[in-house]
């Protein structure tokens, strides 16, 4: 047999198909070409690569939640609304309310002369806040005026309620 | 008309139902990625929904192999360009890497790369051959081809494969 008519069996072989009665003649061109077996070796090895390759992450196998693979598909929408299940929007939409409630009773009580536009900390702040409610502007200056170097909305925010960013 | 439909739908569901599994597997086994699978079963089944109203594949399971690999392919040639831009090192560098799942993902981007130069048959035929121990006559069956031509595909793809990886054995990886 040579080389070429080998090629045939080479392929079976490769694909777990030899039959047996083929395998001697197949044995006995293995055992005395080099090139062939070389070929088929490192061909062997590259079914064996690819077979090695998993076909399920250990982690799908370890979560049973995920029974088949299209259960995972709306995972990630899903996701979008366990935040909301979990209380961290609520959590954010309470402290937003807070936020302008605490405002709201942060104003002055005594009827004062309202403050000009160049009594502000900085023209920047007079400008951003110009388009708020009074009681809300007023919060948010009494603010500032307690800590300066945070000049932004939600920095100022932040101050007022104790949150960090 | 509207029964028509809703056989069309009933056919799409039980598609999806029947080879959601195939198709997680074939993409996992190219991409090793749950999240990346799970994007790969999303883009073939949307295809497949589309295909069905223009012109239903008559067997459904060589249809979703060839679509599922060439996305994966792609998925993976789009990481490693990306890899690339970030000057992050790639197969051809990484010939000691720092632990078997990079050498994992490394091999996968290799494999792809091998894929990315083969016909969509040849691939069909491989990953049927390899991934899913299938015979060359029901290969064969299914593509509608002689088995010889099967065969001859199937060497081609796994001679592609193997001189691709060859790099990697001859460094010790």
């Amino acid at each position: 047999m040579n080389c070429h008519e080998f090629e045939s069996m080479m392929i079976d072989a490769l694909g777990g198909e030899l039959r047996e009665s083929d395998r001697p003649l197949f044995e006995e061109h293995l055992a005395s070409c080099g090139c062939c077996r070389a070929d088929i070796e490192s061909a062997r090895a590259a079914v064996h690569a690819l077979r090695e390759l998993p076909a399920v992450s250990e982690e799908v196998n370890r979560v049973t939640a995920f029974s088949t693979p299209a259960q995972g598909i709306g995972r990630r929408s899903t996701e979008k609304f366990r935040n909301i299940r979990s209380g961290v929007f609520w959590r954010q939409a309470a402290g937003i309310v807070l936020a302008f409630m605490v405002g709201y009773y942060s104003r002055p009580l005594s009827p004062t002369k309202p403050e000009s536009a160049d009594s502000l900390p900085t023209p920047d702040i007079a400008r951003t806040f110009e388009f708020a409610p009074s009681s809300f502007a007023a919060a948010l200056r009494n603010t500032y005026r307690k800590h300066p170097n945070r000049s932004d909305l939600a920095n100022c925010l932040a101050a007022a309620f104790g949150g960090k960013r | 008309m509207k029964t028509v439909e809703f056989i069309t739908d009933a056919t799409r569901t039980a598609t999806f139902e029947d080879f959601q599994h195939d198709v997680y597997h074939w993409a996992f086994r190219l991409l090793g990625k749950h999240e990346d699978s799970l994007d790969v079963i999303q883009d073939v089944f949307l295809r497949w929904s589309e295909q069905c109203r223009r012109d239903p594949p008559s067997l459904p399971r060589p249809w979703l192999r060839r679509v599922t690999i060439n996305r994966a392919v792609d998925r993976l040639r789009e990481k490693r360009a990306q890899r690339q831009k970030e000057n992050i090192p790639v197969t051809e560098d990484s010939t000691q890497p720092a632990s078997a799942s990079s050498d994992q993902e490394a091999l996968r981007l290799d494999v792809a790369a091998a894929l990315n130069r083969l016909t969509d048959l040849q691939r069909g035929v491989l990953a049927a051959k390899v991934f899913e121990s299938q015979t060359f006559a029901d290969i064969a069956a299914e593509y509608g081809v002689s088995m010889s031509t099967v065969k001859t595909h199937y060497l081609r793809a796994v001679r592609a494969v193997r001189d691709k990886l060859q790099p990697r054995w001859a460094d010790g990886v």
